[in-house]
Formats: C-alpha cells, sequence, structure tokens
C-alpha cells in the first residue's frame, strides 16, 4: 500500500485545527507583553472556561466522546464564545466585576498570566486554553499545572511556563509596584525578562518546546516516523494477545 | 526434549540471548527490582525511547473518533490505522430525559447519534454505539461492562476520568487527542514516576469505596499525584468488589495524577468473564496465564509509599469546592483562619462560595436537589445498594429534583429487571435514561442555580453542575439517605 513519506504528511493536529478555525497563531518564539497577576491557587479548568456556560449555546462549543471539535466552534464564521473566567469578569446580574484583576487598567491588556499553584487542575478542558488565548493571552507563568490542562497549552500556542513559587511570587510583586512595565517571554532562549529584574531561566520539554517553535504538532511527526516499528510491535502483539484482536460471532448491531 | 529444557541447555540459553537486543537486558538490570503493574505494562508497550524518559508506547484501546472526525481524515487522504482498538459513546451531551429518543425538542440535549454511530460502523470503526445500542452508556461504565477494558492494556482518551479504567489492572489515561492514535496507533508520554497509596484498617459501617477515595484525596492533597502514576492496594482495596474499585480510581486524576490503577485479582478475572469484548473460551486461559504475570511482585519498588488507615473513618462528604474538602459526616465545617497557610484562601472562597458557616455541624445541611449517576457510581451494585437505604421510604418534600441516572443502557434494563426502577419511582426519585447528565452540568441536565444538590459524582467545583449551583460530594448510600432526609445525612441511621 502506498505510505506517504512523513515529511509530506499533511497536518491536520490540533494545532493546525486551531489555527485554521480560530487565525491566531499557534507558534510561540518570544513575547513582549503585560503581564497580570491573578495568583488564586487550584484554578480549576472549569473555572477559567466554565463548561456550564459555554455548553448551553451549542454554536460555542461541541464535545464529541471526549474529544474537541473545533470546527463546531464556528458561529458565522467568527468564534464568539464567552470570556476566560467568565465567573470572575462578570457578576451574576451581567455588569462587569472591577475587582477582577483582568477588568482593571493596564491588566485589560494583559497577555501573561501569573497565576497560582496547580492552574487549570480539573477536567480536560481544552477551552480553557483556547478562551486564554481569545482573551489576549500568550503565557502563563505558575508553581504548577494541572496535568491536562499543561498538556493542552502546547496545541494552541500557549506557553505554560512553571517557576517555583518563590520566583512567581516576586515577579508579581514586581509587575504589582510597576504594572505598564512589559514583560518579554523568550522561549527560543528559555527565559523571563523585564527591565529593572534579573532575568530568569525556565525550562520546557525539548519536544514541547519544539512544537511551539515551529507551531505545529511535531509529535505526530515523530510518532509517524517510529510507523514501521509500531506496525511490527502490534503485528508481534497479535500473536501474543491473540483475544485483544480477535472478535469472533458478533451479534450485528 | 521439549522447548523449555531445550532453553535449559548452554545451547539453547546462547540462543535465546542471542535473540534479544543487548539494550534490553541493560533496560532491564537498570529497572532491577521494580516489577510494579506500572512497569510491567508500561515497558511491554514502549515501540521506541525518545530521549530521556520519555517513550513511545503503543496504544491497545482508544475511547474516541467522532464521524466527523473520521470522515475529515478519510477525505484528506490519512491513512487511519487499527479501527479495531476504537470505541466510542457520545455519552457528554446526551440528555438523559426518556425523550431522548424521538423528540427533537430537546434541542442541545437531542442528538441524532444514532446515524452517527451508524456512519462510523460503515468507516469501519464496528465499535460505535449510539444512544439506542444496548451497550451505550458512560464511556467509563460501558468499557469495562462490556469487556473492552482489561488488564494488561495501555488505555487512552480525552475525558480526564478515563484513569477508571485501571482498576481492571492496566494503565489508562485521559487528554489524548484520538485524532493523533488513528493515525499512528501509539502516544508520546513521559514515564510518570510510581506511587503506591495503600488502604489499610477496616471499613466501618456505611463506609464504602467512594469515602474511601475521599478521605485519601483529603489526606494527600488535590495535587498529590502530579507526575505520579498511583497504584491503590492494601487489603481494603482487595476487599472491594471489581466495581467498588472503579469508584476508588475514578478519582485518581481529582490527586491529580492522570492515571489510578488496582492490581488485578480473582475479582477483576470473574468480573471480566462472559463479558462481550472478553477474550473467547478459545482465548480465555492464555489471557489469563497473562494476565496473572501483571500483579506487582512483594519486592517491587515504588518512588513514592502513602498509607490511609480507613480505621474509625465515618462515611465522608465535602464541604467545599474541590474534592479535597471532604469532611466525615460527624465533623463541622472548618474555619479558613485555622486552615494551613497555603489553603486558606481556597477555604475563604469555599466557604463564600458554599454559604455554609465554619463551625456548624455538616449533617443537616439542607440540600435541594439529588443526584445518583456519573461514571464514579451508577454501576448495578450501587444502584442496588441505593435502593435499598431508599426502599419503603420517601424523598422528602424540601427537595425538588432527585435523579437516579443509570451507567449504561445495560445497567438500565438490569435494574429494570431486578424492579429497582420500581423501587426509586415510588420514593419519588426520577428514573432515567443512561448518561453523563447533572454530573456535568452540560447536556441539558443541570442543577437549577443557587440549589445546593448532593452528589455521587467526582466534581464539586464552582459551577461544575449548573452556574452558581453548590455540589457536595458523597458516597451513592449517602446520597439515598439525604434524599431521604432533605439534608445531609448520616447513612449509619438508615442501615
Amino acid at each position: 500500500m502506498f505510505r506517504r513519506p512523513a515529511q509530506f504528511v499533511r497536518h491536520t493536529g490540533m494545532a493546525a485545527q486551531f489555527v485554521r478555525h480560530t487565525g491566531m497563531a499557534a507558534q510561540f518564539v518570544r513575547h513582549t507583553g503585560i503581564a497580570a497577576p491573578f495568583r488564586q491557587p487550584d484554578l480549576e479548568s472549569e473555572l477559567i472556561a466554565p463548561v456550564g456556560v459555554e455548553l448551553r449555546d451549542p454554536h460555542a462549543v461541541h464535545l464529541d466522546g471526549g474529544d474537541v471539535r473545533l470546527d463546531a466552534h464556528r458561529h458565522d464564521g467568527s468564534w464568539n464564545g464567552p470570556h476566560a473566567f467568565h465567573g470572575f469578569r462578570y457578576r451574576p446580574d451581567g455588569t462587569e466585576d472591577p475587582d477582577f484583576v483582568l477588568n482593571r487598567e493596564p491588566y485589560r491588556e494583559a497577555s501573561i498570566l501569573l497565576a497560582g499553584r496547580n492552574f487549570g487542575q480539573g477536567s480536560q478542558q481544552a477551552f480553557a486554553a483556547i478562551r486564554l488565548r481569545q482573551c489576549g493571552m500568550r503565557v502563563v507563568i505558575a508553581p504548577s499545572f494541572g496535568p491536562v490542562f499543561h498538556d493542552d497549552c502546547f496545541d494552541f500556542g500557549l506557553l505554560p511556563v512553571t517557576l517555583d513559587e518563590q520566583v512567581v511570587e516576586e515577579l508579581a510583586d514586581q509587575v504589582g509596584a510597576n504594572p505598564e512595565i512589559e514583560m518579554t517571554v523568550d522561549l527560543a532562549r528559555q527565559v523571563v525578562e523585564r527591565s529593572g529584574m534579573a532575568p530568569v531561566a525556565f525550562r520546557i520539554d525539548a519536544r514541547r518546546r519544539l512544537s511551539l517553535l515551529q507551531g505545529r504538532d511535531t509529535t505526530l511527526l515523530e510518532r509517524l516516523q517510529h510507523t514501521e516499528s509500531a506496525e511490527e510491535m502490534r503485528e508481534r502483539d497479535r500473536r501474543r494477545r491473540p483475544w485483544l484482536y480477535n472478535e469472533p460471532d458478533r451479534r450485528d448491531p | 526434549m521439549n522447548r523449555r529444557d531445550f532453553i535449559r541447555t548452554s545451547v539453547g540459553a546462547g540462543l535465546l540471548v542471542s535473540a534479544y537486543p543487548r539494550s534490553l537486558f541493560v533496560r532491564l538490570r537498570a529497572q532491577g527490582g521494580r516489577g510494579t503493574l506500572f512497569d510491567k505494562i508500561w515497558d511491554a508497550h514502549v515501540v521506541a525511547n525518545l530521549g530521556g524518559e520519555t517513550d513511545l508506547l503503543q496504544v491497545d484501546r482508544c475511547i474516541g473518533g467522532s464521524p466527523t472526525q473520521v470522515m475529515r481524515l478519510v477525505e484528506e487522504g490519512v491513512e487511519l490505522r487499527n479501527p479495531e482498538i476504537f470505541y466510542s459513546v457520545p455519552d457528554h451531551t446526551v440528555s438523559t430525559s426518556p425523550a431522548r429518543y424521538d423528540d427533537p425538542a430537546l434541542g442541545w440535549g437531542w442528538q441524532p447519534y444514532e446515524e452517527l454511530a451508524d456512519e462510523m460502523r460503515e468507516l469501519g470503526f464496528t465499535k460505535a454505539f449510539g444512544q439506542f445500542d444496548p451497550r451505550y452508556g458512560i464511556m467509563h461504565v460501558v468499557g469495562p461492562e462490556t469487556g473492552l477494558s482489561q488488564p494488561g492494556m495501555v488505555l487512552c482518551a480525552g475525558d480526564s476520568h478515563t484513569c477508571t479504567h485501571g482498576a481492571m489492572g492496566l494503565i489508562s489515561w485521559g487528554g489524548e487527542n484520538s485524532e493523533n492514535i488513528l493515525r499512528t496507533g501509539t502516544v508520546i508520554r513521559r514515564r510518570p514516576r510510581t506511587m503506591r497509596v495503600n488502604i489499610v484498617g477496616t471499613l466501618g459501617p456505611g463506609v464504602c469505596a467512594k469515602d474511601v477515595i475521599l478521605r485519601t484525596i483529603a489526606q494527600l492533597g488535590t495535587d498529590s499525584g502530579t507526575g505520579y502514576a498511583v497504584e491503590y492496594a492494601g487489603p481494603v482495596v482487595r476487599a472491594l468488589s471489581q466495581e467498588a474499585r472503579f469508584s476508588v480510581c475514578n478519582l485518581a486524576v481529582e490527586m491529580a495524577s492522570p492515571t489510578g490503577m488496582v492490581s488485578p485479582d480473582d475479582t477483576t478475572y470473574e468480573y471480566l468473564a462472559g463479558r462481550e469484548f472478553a477474550p473467547s473460551a478459545r482465548y480465555w486461559d492464555q489471557a489469563l496465564a497473562f494476565w496473572r504475570t501483571l500483579p506487582t511482585d512483594d519486592d517491587a519498588v515504588f518512588d513514592r509509599e502513602e498509607t490511609i488507615d480507613m480505621t474509625g473513618v465515618e462515611p465522608q462528604v465535602t464541604w467545599g469546592i474541590n474534592p479535597e474538602h471532604a469532611i466525615g459526616i460527624g465533623e463541622r465545617i472548618p474555619d479558613p483562619d485555622r486552615a494551613p497557610a497555603n489553603k486558606r484562601a481556597t477555604y475563604r472562597q469555599a466557604i463564600e462560595y458554599s454559604r455554609l458557616t465554619p463551625g456548624e455541624p455538616i449533617l443537616g445541611t439542607p440540600i435541594d436537589e439529588v443526584f445518583i449517576g456519573s461514571c464514579v457510581e451508577s454501576r448495578i451494585s450501587d444502584l442496588r445498594a441505593a435502593a435499598a437505604i431508599v426502599e419503603g421510604r420517601r424523598v422528602a418534600s424540601t427537595i425538588t429534583s432527585a435523579w437516579v441516572v443509570p451507567g449504561s443502557n445495560a445497567v438500565k434494563a438490569q435494574a429494570e429487571a431486578e424492579g429497582l426502577d420500581r423501587i426509586f419511582a415510588d420514593a419519588g426519585f426520577e428514573w432515567r435514561e443512561s448518561g453523563c447528565s447533572k454530573c456535568y452540568g452540560s447536556n441539558g441536565d443541570y442543577v437549577e442555580p443557587g440549589h445546593r444538590c448532593i452528589s455521587n459524582s467526582n466534581r464539586n467545583y464552582i459551577g461544575r453542575q449548573g452556574r452558581d449551583t453548590n455540589t457536595i460530594l458523597a458516597s451513592t448510600i449517602t446520597v439515598a439517605a439525604s434524599a431521604i432526609a432533605g439534608s445531609i445525612a448520616d447513612v449509619r441511621t438508615f442501615l
């Protein structure tokens, strides 16, 4: 059977879909912008993108057997779902809550979030990352992340930077003192910079870093490169554990 | 000379050694003594090491794949592999109203999923279950129930509660994009460290699997499992029924571990025997012999060990906004000012959101709605236990809505055959179709704004069951007892 060489494989992964449907970049090399401190610990992904709000609007989102279907996000060709942090941003009567940090100047324009421990814990919520992108975020800096949210970020051009709690606190203090001074996050050099402050180094998993730098799912390419050994292993497995692949006499549904 | 004797000879041994790459032996030596269930399964699935701790793994089972997704890939000329490893059940967005089969007026909750399942079957994905299918249900109930989840597998899906399947003695995690698995049959994953949570002591009356895991999370914390694959072990877990073990593993992700598992034993094999996709009689003995090699060895070394003593622990309920906020039924609502410094902010927010008063007993807190269902405890044994509590009693008149949502169509049919639906209906519960329902609050089934709902599900985050709703997590029997009392109740007085 004809098989396309891996390097010519079309990119239909999540990152490519994201770009196609939102027009936003999945690539991240270097970003400079206002940072906003919002350091509530244990913030669930469902509070970042409230699923209750999302799913009551059939145009906003669609879940399919647990998979996110980005194409269903379109509504008249544009994305117009609710904001990230809906519950914090608005009061129950629908007006803006002036106490919420992203409703204040200059944080309204913020694109870097200084977040709390265990940020984005909970459900698989690709929307959490997507909604953050939609409200202009490119970077989230936190002492730790929810595991699923952390992985999701890389599909949607959002950079999760893990730094010590103390360092995040210092950054937040610095930002609080002079909120209008911009911060630069450089993924190529893996460093956070801000004038009047020593650069802070961070580490991103090499594989994930490459995905973000290239703005496409490089892990898919990497997997495809191992197709042959995977197929060989599967063949061996069919002999070793035949019962996994054997479905005799199943009734016709 | 038979094969085994031949291998014992020097010639045979030499042949055997030369048949395996040297790297395998280096690897085995490097991991000497690490005979945990997790390590055994992981090592058997490594296609290639991609440097450092990151491996390319073969996937044995994947939940996911939607017709739109598959057709898009087919149109784009992408080669799809191993359709037999997939099964798909659209559970999250389907209404559980009895009218869901024929009433488009349900709008958002109504979807022609049956047609989508047919399309999937035409595309070669035979295990696609629409809502008419007797095998339809919550994906984490359907997998084990139909025998699709078996010991020794690597099982992936998008949904975070995929860790539920780990109770069958397999590695499972959520958050995977099934599209990449459709194309390659593999995943790239960094090898997590291993943690064993030993559950010791004895369970008191009215204390069950859900209380065990709530207590564990309350003791260890919601971020305690970050970077770990957790195996639940110890005499308490050994004594649990297979269906109760799902309840324990289901909440592994609530302690931030993507993978929760239990070593398989006879309980597991007996549960699996005879199920539709379980090994057929022809392969059963072979499969069983293989499964028996899987459980964690006595001398296995874990990166971390924790012990939870269940002796004297009461039935658990949550008061706050994450599963860590669990206390005994006889305890008082904690005071944020006395909480550990790093938890104080969350405690304050929880108290404010839940409209509870610190220092007051949790027992007797009034509730508005009751939900029994979800991938934690919606299996037949859970419904039987709940029915035993409510039989001959009535749901309190102050409860505006009390639902029982079976985990799958098969559970529903079995419960109806046993007359459980009548017991629930007579007690004033609403008997629904199967699905995720109010646990998720996003399929047309949700808790009314401002209501407090006692629920046997797994998440009590702000707005989880609907906007401005409070969720009290508890075991199924505690939920059933509370429905009768109209407030948070001690199930032990109902036994």
